[in-house]
């Protein structure tokens, strides 16, 4: 009992007690008035670091020094808005000269060397008591273009990249709203990675605003490497199998559920979005729904919810038949299951588990492989083992056709992380009707429907709108009325408006 | 949180040490497709099952049918000692078919021999019933018929039988014989060159077989109980004999039936029974006649409710003669009356009961012809 | 006094209480009413409904006098601390009883039909667990889980009207056959049926409006449950004559076991299966009764700490009856009980509670 509670709750205090360790304090270094102690105290500061670049300078405004790291910024940009200018003026003040955007005059070296490490260059002159830092850093982004695993077939094709502030932007192009408000917070003591919780004000619930932003500044950790590990820390529920955050990497997602009342979670280096309060239903919308027509996206969205179904039940139900309840089989196929089945030496369940191993095994495979050779994996795996181990009479007919039908059931999920739910809970279900027929399907979902009531993320009931049941909210979750018939937000994300339409004739785009 | 995970733990351990006590996986099974019970020597069963086994291949399924027959002194010990001959476990699940030998059921009550279908939770309860002419034993050592089991075969006979409503439809369920009220009758089958075949019904007096009809008599007959169904097909020879061969046959199809069954009972005594039977039937065949003119219909419409009238009562008369009770008068006496019914004798009251039957047919179509 | 997190909707209470109140009898009413009233067991079941109407309308009563109490927070002061304490006592037994008692007819049920083999222990462990995960948890996410397997109840419904295929309305005339006197004692013998209404007593306070909508979705609670074993009950009487449904236990499940479609045959294992579920929310509903009685009768506020140790006395105490003689005594009593603690207290409860004019002082309504 110790031993498990101290496994599942040490990581937090773990991180806590490395994080005094490794923590440097800086002092306060004022700037000297010769260049060349500057320069040796950076020198030393930065233990002399290789991309550090030195170079003097001899203009009309005096003799001094450009200092900057070579690897955060771009000699561009630097010969553009510093040099340039500073050479073609006269004596003037360099802050009036230098046309970056962002320039600061600090005395503080300790400070600019902070700086410099994100990209500023540090110019002194020789004398001054003060440096002037600018921002020249250089910036390598990926194209905005659609992501490889989230696409839509119709409307908008851009992703989000790994620069926050191009992902901001590509939010804040679409939301024109002065309620559009980002928090934004300096993560991590020794990676120092920039993030931020974009919402709406008006619609977010400011108690969850409030306990977001109180979690994120209470995490003490040294590494934070990507947005996910931050909102682990935030989530209250890690062992539930079930996701309680939605990543995606479409900016069109991501505005939906702005306006709905959630929050946003954005960090520098990672090209998704997360999205919390959501439930469980969110997880089976695709932008898709939304731009096409009513009874097609409803009609898709049934056959999702339908393969969630498949994809946790069918092996377990197949199971349960054919080691306990073979009397259900109607008559008409009883003797062609009977046939196939005869000549299998191990019991179903074992056959099931191997099958599912299997394809699991392939799906990994394909996934890291380049996609030529993932395509032959697919080949080998699927049509050459899948036959062979028919034929050699170790598998049946029917399981073959069960596992694939549950395979491609849980490709249909267009989030990656309810997709790996599934493919999870199938096992447990699978053992239950091994043991005990129906009984025990039964039995192990209910306890997944119990955990799926109990569960909340963060403080909002996961389940809805199926627990607690509100028939209003199905219009946009289970199926997908018209747009003009959306008048109201959802509850569960308890947003302060519930009204977000009010002349039911206007056509308000949602999403 | 860790205690709940305790908690699954031990849900988890619970079950991975328990087993599973109750499998019963398909692949050893052995299933009966159609069973046969038949009388034997000093009062014993002999009973005949065949056990239907399909092979897969790439090429198809292909089917094999293999025959067991054992003596034994129950239905129970009959599958006990048939276990003992048969390879994997014996199962009854998926029966399909039950026969009865006709020497078995007109010479012992049906009841004992059906005890463990109704109290085994894994029987079969929708499998068909019927009475074999001869044994059943005869029957299924058939085997095969043309590329199908015997099972499978006595079931599609049976089923399209059914739907033709030439017999009703009876499975182990409907018939449960505790105080309904009315009594059950059940197909009979006959080997015939080589093919089992049906040949009418068999009609019981309590759990007993007492009368058996051809198919033409246990069409009337199911009009006048009550389970004729759509599609009732009869070929009648309306009273005019005088026509040359060829012409004699008429052929309807039933397309409603409104029945009225009215139990009077006349003085506290006398029980009275006015069955009326109202018929709108399809002409089917019918070469000597043209319908275009309203008289000729009519007459025929006359003739052949005249000769309709006059079968049921003669097949009345057979029920009532064999003790059989297939129009559930009792269950109308218990019904509505319920002081006389603890008062009487039944079994020898019903052969005294007055039956006034009438079908009247009413012709409605006439196919694409007139 | 009570957080607006614990609250629930009328319209969730509605499902609370039908969720409690319909369970194991739906297989078992059909053939102990019959027995007793013949094929006028329809008009016992119903007269038990109409009793039930009454009852709740005391509980109600009690309850409005004493706002954002539950019973044991009362129970002192209408009865004062001694007596009070064994009333509690008595209360605390009869929902253990009962919580026994469905869960032992559920694993026997299982066992005649599905596992003869199968340890009762194993059973019982699986549906006592799942029952625990939820009956811990407050009347809120249990409301949750109420609701959502509602649904579950109609598609039984829906699977027992295929069996009017055979129903025969003869079998049940003449009406009034079975006399007054044997109806009125059907009526007594299916009261236990109906036991379920008492979750009225914790969940008064907790349901958000007016006492009025509250007695009126408890209302509405009880007329399904009514119709739903009227309903069935009704079919199993047209389905069988008198003298089977005596020799069937279950008739319901026989009733659909002969069933067969095109894609499924054998209904009656998925019709067990479905009402496992139901069964399932029963056992919830009296094992979270039972862990609110045992932590109040101990001072405690949450009753969350208290559900595994009554659900190993609930355990205990079902695994042990292994013959049909011995369940026979634990129904007689827990009958007895129930009469006591669900029918003859709320209204002793309510008279004293008038006569003495003893209620809350606070005039605040729920």
């Amino acid at each position: 009992m110790g031993f498990f509670s101290r496994m599942f709750t040490n990581n937090r205090s773990k991180s806590k007690g490395t994080a005094k360790r490794s923590h440097i304090a800086s002092e306060d270094r004022a700037v000297s008035a010769a260049t060349k102690d500057n320069v040796e105290y950076v020198q030393q500061a930065l233990y002399q670091t290789g991309d550090l670049e030195n170079r003097p300078i001899v203009c009309s405004a005096g003799q001094g020094c450009l200092l900057y790291l070579d690897s955060v910024c771009d000699p561009d940009k630097i010969h553009e808005f510093i040099l340039k200018p500073l050479f073609a003026a006269g004596e003037d003040d360099p802050m009036s000269v230098i046309t970056s955007s962002d320039v600061q005059k600090h005395t503080d070296l300790e400070r600019a060397i902070d700086l410099m490490l994100e990209g500023y260059s540090v110019l002194h002159f020789e004398g001054g008591r003060e440096c002037y830092v600018v921002r020249v850093p250089s910036v390598n982004n990926r194209a905005v273009e659609e992501p490889m695993n989230e696409k839509a077939i119709q409307g908008a094709h851009n992703g989000f990249i790994e620069s926050m502030n191009v992902n901001l932007q590509l939010i804040r192009k679409q939301i024109g709203s002065r309620n559009l408000v980002v928090r934004r917070y300096r993560l991590g003591k020794m990676t120092k990675s920039d993030a931020s919780i974009v919402y709406l004000n008006d619609l977010a619930d400011p108690k969850l605003v409030d306990e977001i932003d109180r979690k994120i500044k209470a995490i003490d950790a040294d590494n934070l490497m990507n947005a996910y590990m931050i909102l682990e820390y935030v989530e209250n529920q890690s062992f539930s199998p079930f996701p309680q955050i939605l990543q995606t990497e479409r900016p069109d997602r991501t505005i939906g559920n702005l306006l709905e009342g959630r929050i946003a979670f954005l960090m520098e280096g990672t090209p998704t979005a997360l999205i919390v309060p959501v439930s469980f239903f969110v997880f089976y919308q695709s932008p898709d729904d939304y731009n096409s027509r009513t009874l097609a996206g409803t009609f898709i969205r049934l056959l999702r919810l339908f393969s969630f179904f498949i994809a946790i039940m069918l092996p377990a139900y197949y199971i349960a038949v054919v080691s306990f309840h073979y009397e259900v089989i109607p008559k008409e196929v009883f003797y062609q299951i009977k046939g196939s089945v005869a000549k299998i030496p191990y019991p179903p369940i074992l056959e099931a588990l191997f099958m599912e191993l299997a394809i699991e095994l392939l799906r990994e495979a394909g996934m890291r492989l380049p996609a030529p050779i993932g395509q032959s994996i697919g080949i080998v795996g699927g049509l050459v083992i899948g036959d062979a181990v028919v034929r050699v009479g170790l598998v049946s007919y029917p399981m073959i056709i069960v596992v694939a039908l549950t395979a491609i059931a849980s490709f249909v999920v267009p989030s990656h992380e309810m997709s790996y739910s599934v493919r999870l809970l199938r096992f447990p279900l699978m053992l239950s009707a091994a043991f005990l027929g129906f009984q025990g399907i039964v039995f192990s979902l209910m306890a997944i429907l119990v955990h799926l009531c109990i569960l909340e993320s963060f403080g909002r009931p996961y389940f809805a709108p199926l627990a607690p049941m509100r028939l209003k909210d199905w219009k946009d979750s289970l199926m997908r009325l018209p747009f003009w018939m959306l008048n109201e937000r959802p509850m569960e994300s308890h947003s302060q408006k519930l009204i977000q339409e009010s002349n039911r004739q206007k056509g308000g785009a949602k999403r | 949180m860790s205690r709940r995970f305790v908690c699954t733990l031990t849900v988890a351990v619970a079950l991975a040490v328990c087993g599973c006590w109750d499998q019963q996986l398909l692949k050893n099974e052995r299933t009966v497709s159609i069973g046969g019970m038949d009388e034997a020597p000093k009062g014993k069963l002999r009973a005949t099952v065949s056990i239907r086994d399909t092979t897969i291949t790439e090429a198809g399924s292909k089917d094999t049918s293999e025959i067991h027959t054992v003596v034994a002194r129950s239905t129970q010990h009959a599958r006990q000692k048939i276990d003992e001959e048969v390879s994997g476990i014996y199962s009854a699940a998926k029966l399909r078919v039950l026969l009865f030998g006709e020497e078995l059921v007109r010479n012992h009550d049906i009841m004992p021999f059906l005890d463990v279908y109704y109290r085994d939770p894994k029987s079969p309860l929708s499998a068909r019933i019927a009475v074999a002419r001869g044994t059943a034993e005869e029957l299924i050592r058939l085997k095969m018929v043309g590329d199908k089991t015997i099972g499978l075969y006595v079931d599609d006979l049976l089923k399209s039988m059914e739907l033709d409503a030439a017999i009703p439809q009876v499975n182990i369920q409907t018939l449960h014989p505790l105080d309904r009220g009315f009594d059950f009758s059940l197909p009979l089958l006959a080997v015939k060159r080589g093919v089992p075949a049906v040949q009418g019904m068999a009609l019981f007096n309590g759990i007993r077989l007492t009368e058996t009809l051809n198919l033409d008599e246990s069409r009337v007959y199911l009009l006048l109980t009550g389970l004729g169904k759509q599609n009732l097909r009869m070929t009648l020879q309306p009273m005019e004999k005088n026509k040359s061969s060829g012409y004699q046959y008429v052929t309807i199809n039933v397309k409603k039936i409104r029945r009225s069954l009215k139990v009077i009972v006349a003085d506290d005594q006398e029980i009275q029974v006015r069955l009326n039977l109202k018929l709108r039937v399809a002409v089917e065949e019918d070469p000597s006649n043209h319908l275009y003119k309203m008289s000729v219909m009519h007459n025929l419409e006359r003739l052949l409710s005249e000769e309709l009238t006059d079968n049921s009562k003669k097949i009345i008369r057979k029920m009532q003669k064999a003790g059989h009770d297939g129009c559930g008068v009792a269950r109308r006496l218990m019904a509505f009356h319920p002081k006389l019914w603890k008062r009487i004798d039944w079994k020898k009251e019903y052969p005294q009961v007055r039956f006034d039957t009438r079908v009247s047919l009413e012709i409605v179509n006439t196919g694409i012809t007139q | 006094m009570i957080a607006g997190k614990d609250k629930i909707t009328p319209g969730q209470l509605m499902f609370v209480i039908i969720q409690a109140q319909i369970g194991v009898n739906i297989l078992f009413l059909p053939s102990s009413v019959e027995s007793v009233a013949s094929s006028d067991a329809w008009i016992s079941v119903s007269l038990a409904g109409i009793t039930t109407m009454i009852l709740i309308l005391a509980i109600w009563g009690l309850s409005r006098r004493f706002p954002g109490m539950i019973l044991f927070d009362y129970l002192p002061l209408l009865l004062g601390k001694p007596i009070g304490t064994i009333v509690h006592l008595v209360f605390a037994a009869s929902f253990i009883a009962e919580c026994s008692l469905t869960s032992l007819l559920f694993v026997n049920a299982v066992r005649d039909w599905i596992f003869p083999n199968t340890p009762k222990s194993i059973v019982l462990i699986l549906i006592l667990a799942v029952s625990l995960y939820m009956a811990r948890e407050n009347l809120r996410a249990i409301a949750r889980f109420f609701v959502l397997t509602f649904g579950l109840i109609f598609l039984m419904i829906f699977i027992a009207t295929y069996a009017y295929k055979e129903a025969d309305i003869m079998y049940i005339l003449p009406i009034n056959q079975a006399g007054i006197p044997s109806i009125i004692k059907g009526a007594l013998f299916s009261m236990n049926s109906f036991f379920g209404y008492e979750m009225l007593f914790f969940c008064y306070p907790y349901v958000q409006g007016k006492s009025r909508t509250i007695l009126k979705a408890v209302f509405y609670a009880n007329t399904f449950s009514v119709l739903v074993y009227v309903y069935l009950v009704f079919t199993c009487l047209l389905v069988f004559t008198p003298e089977e449904i005596k020799i069937i236990p279950q008739p319901i499940l026989y009733m659909v076991k002969a069933l067969s479609f095109t894609i499924i045959e054998r209904a009656d294992l998925y019709f067990l299966t479905i009402w496992t579920v139901v069964v399932t929310s029963t056992i919830m509903a009296y094992l979270f009764m039972s862990a609110r009685s045992v932590s109040s009768l101990f001072g405690m506020k949450n009753h969350a700490g208290t559900t595994p140790f009554v659900t190993l006395i609930v355990f205990c105490i079902s695994l042990y009856p292994h013959n049909q003689d011995m369940v026979n005594r634990l129904k007689s009593i827990v009958g007895i009980l129930g009469s006591v603690s669900f029918v003859t207290l709320p209204i002793v409860l309510l008279c004293i509670s008038y006569l003495f004019k003893v209620q809350r002082k606070e005039s605040a309504e729920g």
